[in-house]
């Protein structure tokens, strides 16, 4: 039912729409994710953890490769800071556990960029181009769904030696298919909205308009699946460590770490016990902080 | 007479981040055995959610208060289990949007029939029967052939018609029906309105009819009460509400309504504005804003409902309405 | 149906291809080959060994050969386990992990679709709250966590269950990898069916099937559970896949001779034949239980048509 609207009205509803439109998605979606106790504790929680891995260097008095054949397998101790004790070569595992942090943290990073770089220029332009083209790349995708990719990187890793560039893209390039699906459904329904054909009629080119209509717009749904794939790369990184295929020695991460200390379980419980915990809650933050931003982005689902 | 149903001050309230949002406010009705009241407002205006809170079928964040006595129990503090007895048995709701109202994986006869099973303690071959009965009473085509199929095999008017059997299916007392014909086309619409006046007339059925389509109302109600920002702002019967309007809003209401019956001298007249924020209601009269009649104590205390004639209830301080020269506002 | 399951069994066969060829010429252009790390081996012995496994021919011819053979059903002789062809070791290795994958998601299913329904039942109640904080234990405490302090618990300090080994799949030595091996995968599964129940349960559908007065349990069970288990069902294929890929570090932790283990042996021998093998037969294994679950997913939803 149409409206015949006053000017007064027209007044009043200008100024009721512009309000609207002053507290738009973003700011909403901010109100509502600083709302949620658990993402703004776990945004808390891992800006510490990262900050104490940006600063390891003046948290100990120790290196991460320093090996102190008097004090192997130390428990926890104040006593010359090794507050969470030495591992088997007597390194001192605060220290490693927080370089640990970089490694799984960096890994965790640049392999969801790649992930990410490649899943959005791909699904951007498979939903943008559609019709034919968009059928063939999406089937490419499908079939890429149904290799066994953790095996390909195991091969990859055991084959090529453990080269922590090669790992960053093994397993960006194992997480993209995700990314690109999400992506392209996105611009499916925003091709849809008039300003896309506003900027059309317009004679923006193509390519012009994906990078600068399309990207803008899909990008809430990336950003929660950005937080949560991070989580995801950095269980992998920890798979392959565990099984001895990932980073080298004396460099370490959290799955190396965990898979020393799963070995010495019984004599020295702590080497497990810190690394697990540290990664544990990293995951557990990133994935709070995902599940908050996918709520506060999609209102819906309240 | 006795009232089936009798509502008194019932309010439904939701809770939502950006806080409590008041739907429904206070309302208080009856309906009789055999009668059909109409629930008239814009959408939004909380008249669903009104039957909704009655038939226990509220969101999670919803609250109700107040008491809906159906034939002496009071729905809204029966346990569930007492409640499972009545509902879809002796009071039964047919909804909006047929698209989405039934199960998408389990057939028509299915859904038909687990109802008599449950109610009447049915066997399968009795409630298909009866199922099929029904079906034809709407006017399903080739029922027999059709009731084993999928919603999604259905136009949306049959699978209106479908809700609607279902909603007879244990020829309920009261019969609840949320816009049943909003989504049909006007000739499918005809027949549904048919349909229940035959109902109300051979079984005595109490219906209600809740719509923001006064044609509807015309066709099948006795009654009218008109809902506006969760609040009754006139009652009448149909004839009175018609013909001699009271609140400025039903008299708006009436205004932006196309009619045959008169000759066209005037531009429909649509009611400015819109309906005010639930969340956020205005001091004194919830219409203010777009009532071109609102004066001083507008502004500062909501009008309640009173009754100024037997049967007649408006929630206005205006009193100047005077319709014995035309018929209708216009 | 029929129709359509030729053609995506058809439509595997070129699939099955490019995974081999990649996997065949990516190991080929690694550094190093299996006999590079022994001891020095006579020339003339060396080339004798070469030549038994078709490595003095061209990697083209080689290809061919391996395919061929491939097709035949044979994988050919294990570089590394002299005496065993790679049929051989698959048919050792592939019950265990077999058995261990399908107990795991046969438990992940049985609590996971319940412990899911229930959450989502008593939405944002003390109960949902705790299923779902016991749900993200289980998704970021990875099993290699898990199981060591399974076996700590369980097998040394309270000698309950036996720490290691296979023990031909008694059920004593079944429990502590089943469960380690599961645990993110009820924990996956509880969230999708809360997930999915959550949506469900609000449906216009299940408001009918609750206005006809029909016990919850009911209304539940009959209206909502399929519809509601439908995000499940696409996730069964991907949850296997990642319970295979899981059961390669759980056998490694519990000594178990799977086919995982062959697996990361031979990829560090550079077993060419052998790893070859295990990437076929879980490809294999992945694209048919892709079909299986679209299979039933349009068996379930009566709007989706297959072709």
């Amino acid at each position: 039912m149409a409206i015949p609207i006053t000017p007064h009205e027209k007044r009043k509803l200008g100024d009721e729409l512009s309000e609207v439109k002053g507290r738009s998605l973003w700011t909403d979606a901010r109100r509502r994710l600083f709302a949620n106790r658990a993402a703004v504790t776990s945004m808390v929680i891992l800006g510490l953890i990262i900050l104490m891995a940006v600063l390891a260097d003046f948290l100990s008095p120790y290196s991460y490769e320093e090996i102190d054949w008097d004090l192997m397998t130390a428990p926890p101790t104040w006593q010359g800071f090794h507050i969470f004790g030495t591992d088997g070569v007597g390194r001192d595992l605060f220290i490693r556990t927080l370089y640990g942090a970089r490694v799984s943290m960096a890994v965790g990073v640049i392999a969801t960029t790649v992930a990410l770089t490649i899943g959005v220029l791909y699904g951007a332009t498979a939903g943008f181009v559609g019709g034919r083209v968009d059928n063939a790349m999406m089937r490419f995708v499908d079939i890429l769904y149904t290799m066994p990719f953790m095996f390909f990187v195991i091969v990859l890793m055991a084959m090529f030696g453990r080269n922590i560039f090669l790992m960053f893209f093994a397993i960006g390039a194992v997480e993209w298919l995700t990314m690109a699906r999400i992506v392209r459904g996105q611009t499916l329904t925003i091709r849809k909205r008039e300003f896309i054909e506003a900027a059309e009629a317009a004679g923006v080119s193509r390519p012009r308009m994906i990078l600068r209509h399309v990207v803008p717009n899909v990008v809430g749904p990336i950003l929660v699946y950005v937080t949560l794939t991070i989580p995801a790369v950095i269980l992998a990184e920890s798979f392959l460590s565990f099984l001895g295929l990932g980073v080298q020695e004396p460099l370490t991460s959290w799955g190396s770490l965990i898979a020393e200390g799963a070995n010495e379980l019984e004599t020295a419980p702590w080497m497990l016990i810190f690394p697990a915990a540290f990664m544990a809650v990293t995951l557990f933050c990133f994935n709070f902080i995902g599940d908050g931003l996918r709520d506060a982005l999609d209102p819906k689902d309240r | 007479m006795t009232s089936i149903l009798s509502i008194r001050d019932l309010s439904v309230r939701f809770s939502t981040p950006e806080g409590e949002v008041k739907a429904v406010s206070d309302v208080s009705l009856d309906i009789n055995k055999g009668e059909c009241l109409g629930i008239v407002g814009e959408s939004g205006s909380g008249k669903s959610q009104l039957f909704i809170s009655i038939m226990g079928l509220l969101a999670d964040n919803g609250q109700v208060d107040g008491t809906a006595k159906f034939q002496g129990d009071d729905l809204l503090k029966l346990p569930r289990r007492k409640l499972n007895k009545i509902r879809g048995d002796r009071m039964s709701m047919i909804f909006q949007d047929p698209m989405t109202c039934l199960t998408p994986h389990l057939t028509i006869a299915k859904q038909l029939t687990e109802v008599l099973k449950f109610h009447k303690g049915a066997s399968e071959a009795n409630a298909r029967k009866r199922a099929l009965e029904l079906l034809d009473m709407v006017r399903i085509p080739e029922a027999a052939n059709r009731i084993d199929m999928y919603p999604h095999e259905f136009s949306g008017g049959m699978r209106q018609r479908v809700m609607i059997a279902m909603g007879l299916l244990c020829e309920p007392e009261l019969l609840i029906a949320d816009e049943p014909s909003t989504a049909l086309d006007v000739t499918v619409q005809a027949q549904i309105i048919d349909l229940l006046n035959e109902l109300k007339r051979e079984t005595g059925t109490a219906i209600i009819m809740i719509t923001h389509d006064l044609g509807v109302v015309a066709g099948i109600c006795d009654r009218v009460n008109v809902m506006y920002a969760g609040q009754f702002v006139e009652t009448g019967t149909v004839q009175e509400i018609f013909y001699d309007p009271q609140h400025p809003y039903t008299r708006g209401l009436l205004g932006s309504m196309p009619r045959l019956d008169q000759i066209r001298d005037e531009h429909l007249t649509a009611i400015p504005g819109q309906p005010p924020n639930l969340q956020n209601l205005p001091a004194g009269c919830n219409f203010q804003e777009r009532c071109t009649f609102a004066f001083d104590p507008c502004w500062q205390t909501d009008p309640p409902l009173e009754e100024f004639s037997p049967g007649r209830c408006k929630a206005c301080f205006y009193q100047g309405f005077d319709n014995s020269q035309k018929g209708a506002a216009s | 149906m029929f129709v359509f399951i030729l053609k995506r069994v058809l439509m595997a066969i070129p699939i099955m291809f490019v995974i081999i060829a990649l996997a065949f010429f990516l190991m080929r252009a690694a550094p190093g080959g299996p006999f590079t790390s022994e001891r020095k081996l006579p020339p003339e012995v060396e080339a004798n060994i070469r030549a038994a496994y078709d490595l003095d021919k061209s990697l083209p011819e080689q290809f061919i050969i391996y395919v061929s053979k491939v097709v035949r059903g044979d994988f050919g002789p294990s570089f590394k386990y002299k005496d065993f062809t790679v049929n051989e070791l698959i048919a050792r290795g592939a019950p265990v992990s077999l058995k261990l994958g399908l107990w795991a998601m046969t438990l992940a299913l049985c609590i996971g679709i319940p412990l899911g329904t229930l959450a989502a039942l008593r939405q944002n109640q003390p109960t949902d709250y705790s299923v779902m904080a016991v749900a993200m234990v289980g998704i970021t405490v990875p099993p290699f966590v898990v199981a060591p302090l399974l076996t700590l618990f369980f097998g040394v300090y309270w000698k309950l269950l036996p720490v290691a080994g296979w023990n031909d799949g008694a059920l004593p030595n079944m429990i502590l990898p089943v469960t380690a091996l599961s645990l993110p995968y009820i924990a996956y599964i509880s969230r999708l069916t809360r997930g999915g129940m959550i949506e469900v349960l609000r449906s216009n559908y299940v408001r009918t099937a609750r206005a006809k007065g029909l016990p919850e349990s009911v209304v539940v069970r009959r209206h909502a559970m399929r519809a509601g288990l439908m995000p499940l069902v696409s996730y069964l294929a991907p949850a296997l896949a990642g319970i295979v890929t899981g059961s390669v570090v759980i056998e490694q932790i519990f000594n178990l001779p799977g086919i995982g283990r062959y697996f990361v042996i031979g990829a560090l021998q550079r077993d060419y034949t052998l790893v070859m093998g295990v990437i076929i037969l879980y490809s294999a294994l992945i694209i048919t239980l892709n079909l299986i679950s679209d299979v039933i997913y349009s068996v379930l939803d009566p709007k989706v048509k297959l072709n």
